[in-house]
């Protein structure tokens, strides 16, 4: 089920809202089970078959906790943690890695071996990094949730279940029981949630027609122009798609009384690598920075040598986690080559020259996407190649045809990637009493435009399929 | 009153949105209940046959969301106020959530899908020669009528930057089809010949033939028919003098207008036409077990308005539609290979027949050739393109 849907409008929301502030006020064991019952079928409605995958994940997950808070020595602690990884990367190899692992093999071997048609299921990788994150803040003395219910809320809840943000446990263990909902939070939490949804149906929706029109079309006989434009939109698209889509959960989470982390804050403003990696993904960033990157020593390792391994290290998972593709490996490490070299000159930190390292930072991260985006490495050489003049067509009517039928949506995406509203709203909001009308009015004009699109049935893509 | 003082806006846009969104989900759920919550069931049913419980479970489901677009309480008034959005956004290309049923307007404000390739009917000719072959060895005669078009093929009505260049020519296809025997009428040339605006003959919000054109092109079958093929046929019975108009304005929105609007564009009139001379028919849908005798009206149009469009000649669900005309004297049995077009075509041409098979190909399963050869009609007609439908594998 998509957020960006008439059912989950409709007959979802409201059906679990009513019955959570309804008929199961003050029973907070009972809204938990409830919340987990609707998470399950939430999940179940689009993979029924594949909710059983995370049923598993749950129990398992439950069980590696209750082993490792049990644990009488720190060597049986440290088994049961290593287990419940294995065990959570192990479903994700098979659903997620098998296929790429088995067809490079047969590939650079030479050999024949049977590649299965796996499908891969929706959000495997945020809910099984979710579970990690579980028995791994238990092990570093989270008190562990006695309660499979809970557990089992805390890896499948809705909002975050299929397009994160990656919560963390430890933030939000206190909240599992002892969260205290409010009307003042609800009420942020429907306002985020709007701005969340016309961030993903309005402006990511929009711009992926002038993205997949580019990536999708004949690379062969496409400008230069195009395909800048393309990478724009998609940059545009793939932030207001992410971000929109965390501000949904974000804002789903406060409805019901629990605060997660912010997941994006304008990452496109960013002056270095280093910073735009601190806004973007920041639950991802921040996982792998807590999880993987610290335990293996981080910056504070004796040798150059080891933090660039450190580095490698968690740039390489950074790309394969985001999809079994060399493009996502090669996007990763493209940013680990990017990271170690402004670690090693400290140019991240220079406060020189901003307006250049605005635009190496934005030129790079576009550059980035358009590898990210490509179905093959060959691809987006291919078209790294026609953006830089390969094919000798600098203008054509595909710019200007898409340009001009998405100037609405161009400019908006442009102005809503920079805080200047956010900055606008903080410096008129107490000092005129109209700007809370007009934000009220945009607020409602933004559902409004957004329930036209969702019922009318415009273009839905959906970009998460490979995580 | 105090707690209302104190509300801030936040609070309102609160109030305000989750009051919109029960009340559009209790009154789409409980006024629309069977429509929504019978997709469950129609999606499980209507899986494919080796489908597994979860793979039922999954295309019920899905059924259900799209019933919930479809259904939803204010369904048309989304519709109409995206529609209103486009156009105050000056957009020529209206996306849909399927990529193939985006929607163009053209420089004469006429609507027309997005076509994404060129065609040139080479994949029609192999089927038609075949067709022939299997014609010639029960001795019935056949004609390809080459269907009129509008689109994105005619550059010169394309949007200002429009890019995509398709085009759309069969005049390879013809000749090489002429080549073999088979008798062309290509409506495309006849339009030209008569110094026709083409476009007259569509709607435009729909891109299908007018009622009234319908009619125009079954004149032009006829006058092929009588002096190629000596048929004598009555082309008095396809004078539109000789029909009753009903004429509704600005009643039909077609299948580019309800996808983008009644506020992007305005709806065409819809003449809603039948015959004024005496009518006999017995007419018989094989796959929807409709069998009636009558008038055209007691028959082919009984129980229908205007309000259906062409739907009301002929729903393009009917697999085979057999009219038993008993005011003809000409005794000529037609097979009417059609498709959606030929909703408005068949019903009138079969005026002129003693008989006349009406076969859409996207439904009717039994082998053409056994047909034929049982059947032995004077002249298969056939009028589909090759990228409309799809064609079964025909054996002879």
């Amino acid at each position: 089920m998509l957020f960006s849907s008439s059912t989950f409008l409709f007959a979802f929301l409201p059906i679990v809202i009513f019955i959570y502030y309804v008929f199961l006020r003050n029973h907070r064991n009972l809204q938990n089970i409830f919340l987990l019952i609707a998470s399950l079928i939430f999940y179940a409605w689009g993979e029924v078959a594949f909710v059983f995958v995370m049923m598993l994940s749950i129990i398992a997950n439950y069980f590696f906790g209750l082993f490792v808070s049990r644990a009488k020595n720190i060597n049986k602690k440290k088994l049961a943690l290593v287990l419940s990884i294995v065990f959570n990367l192990s479903i994700l190899f098979v659903f997620k890695y098998l296929v790429f692992t088995l067809t490079n093999i047969n590939v650079f071997f030479g050999v024949n071996l049977t590649v299965p048609n796996i499908a891969l299921p929706i959000g495997i990788s945020f809910f099984t990094f979710q579970a990690m994150s579980y028995v791994i803040d238990v092990y570093r003395g989270e008190e562990v949730q006695k309660s499979i219910l809970n557990v089992g809320l805390y890896i499948s809840f809705f909002p975050q279940l299929i397009a994160g943000p990656i919560v963390r446990y430890q933030t939000v263990a206190h909240q599992i029981v002892h969260r205290k909902e409010n009307f003042d939070d609800f009420s942020s939490g429907v306002c985020r949630f709007i701005i969340g949804m016309g961030k993903k149906v309005l402006l990511a929706n929009s711009l992926a027609v002038i993205a997949d029109a580019a990536f999708d079309g004949d690379i062969a006989n496409t400008s230069a122009s195009f395909a800048w434009l393309g990478a724009i939109a998609y940059t545009m698209q793939i932030f207001f798609d992410f971000s929109g889509y965390s501000d949904m959960a974000i804002g789903l989470g406060k409805i019901f009384g629990f605060k997660f982390l912010e997941n994006f804050d304008y990452p496109y403003i960013s002056g270095s690598i280093t910073e735009f990696w601190r806004r973007w993904h920041i639950s991802l960033g921040s996982w792998f920075r807590d999880y993987v990157y610290f335990p293996l020593g981080g910056s504070r390792v004796k040798s150059k040598g080891r933090l660039i391994f450190n580095l490698f290290v968690v740039w390489l998972l950074t790309g394969i986690w985001h999809g079994a593709n060399w493009t996502f490996i090669v996007w990763g490490l493209m940013y680990f080559v990017l990271l170690v070299i402004e670690k090693l000159t400290g140019m991240h930190k220079s406060t020189k020259l901003k307006p250049l390292k605005h635009i190496y930072t934005l030129l790079f991260v576009i550059l980035g996407w358009v590898i990210f985006r490509a179905e093959s490495l060959n691809d987006a050489i291919h078209y790294l190649g026609v953006m830089f003049g390969s094919n000798g067509v600098l203008l054509d009517n595909y710019t200007l045809f898409y340009s001009k039928e998405n100037i609405v949506f161009l400019i908006a995406g442009l102005i809503c990637c920079t805080p200047v509203i956010k900055y606008l709203y903080h410096k008129t909001v107490g000092k005129n009493r109209i700007v809370p009308v007009i934000t009220y009015l945009l607020l409602m004009i933004i559902a409004f435009v957004s329930v036209v699109y969702i019922v009318k049935g415009t273009y839905n893509p959906f970009i998460y399929f490979n995580f | 009153m105090k707690r209302l003082k104190n509300m801030s806006f936040k609070h309102i846009v609160a109030i305000s949105f989750c009051a919109f969104v029960f009340v559009c989900g209790v009154l789409t759920l409980t006024i629309n209940f069977r429509e929504v919550f019978g997709g469950l069931v129609r999606g499980y049913i209507k899986s494919p046959k080796n489908s597994s419980v979860t793979e039922r479970l999954t295309n019920s489901l899905s059924t259900f969301d799209t019933r919930m677009n479809e259904y939803f309480i204010l369904h048309d008034f989304a519709l109409n106020s995206y529609g209103g959005i486009q156009k105050m956004m000056d957009k020529h290309l209206i996306d849909d959530v399927d990529p193939n049923y985006n929607v163009v307007k053209l420089k004469n404000d006429y609507l027309t899908f997005k076509s994404n390739y060129s065609e040139d009917g080479a994949g029609l000719k192999d089927y038609l020669l075949n067709l022939k072959k299997t014609c010639d060895n029960n001795n019935v005669d056949m004609l390809y009528v080459k269907k009129l078009a509008k689109g994105t093929y005619d550059w010169d009505l394309l949007p200002l930057f429009y890019p995509y260049r398709y085009t759309s020519d069969y005049t390879k296809t013809e000749s090489d089809l002429k080549t073999a025997g088979i008798g062309v009428l290509d409506l495309d040339e006849k339009v030209q010949e008569q110094g026709i605006d083409k476009y007259s003959l569509f709607y435009k919000t729909d891109h299908h033939w007018t009622t009234k054109s319908g009619l125009w092109v079954c004149n032009q079958i006829a006058d092929k028919l009588n002096s190629d093929y000596n048929f004598n046929v009555d082309t008095e019975k396809l004078n539109v003098d000789n029909y009753n108009v009903e004429h509704h304005s600005h009643s039909f929105l077609g299948t580019q207008g309800t996808r983008t609007g009644a506020s992007y564009t305005e709806p065409d009139d819809f003449d809603f036409i039948y015959p004024k001379f005496s009518t006999n028919i017995d007419y018989e849908v094989r796959n929807k077990n409709i069998r009636l005798s009558g008038s055209f009206l007691d028959t082919i149009l009984l129980n229908k308005t205007y309000e259906e469009g062409y739907h009301a000649y002929m729903p393009s669900t009917y697999d085979l539609t057999t009219i038993k005309n008993k005011e003809s004297n000409n005794g000529k049995y037609a097979v009417f290979f059609v498709d959606s077009f030929g909703s408005v075509v068949a019903p009138f041409l079969s005026q002129t027949f003693e008989r006349m098979d009406c076969i859409d190909l996207r439904y009717f399963s039994e082998d053409l050739g056994e047909y034929i050869q049982q059947n032995k009609p004077d002249i298969v007609i056939y009028m589909v393109n090759s990228t409309d439908e799809v064609l079964h594998d025909f054996v002879d």
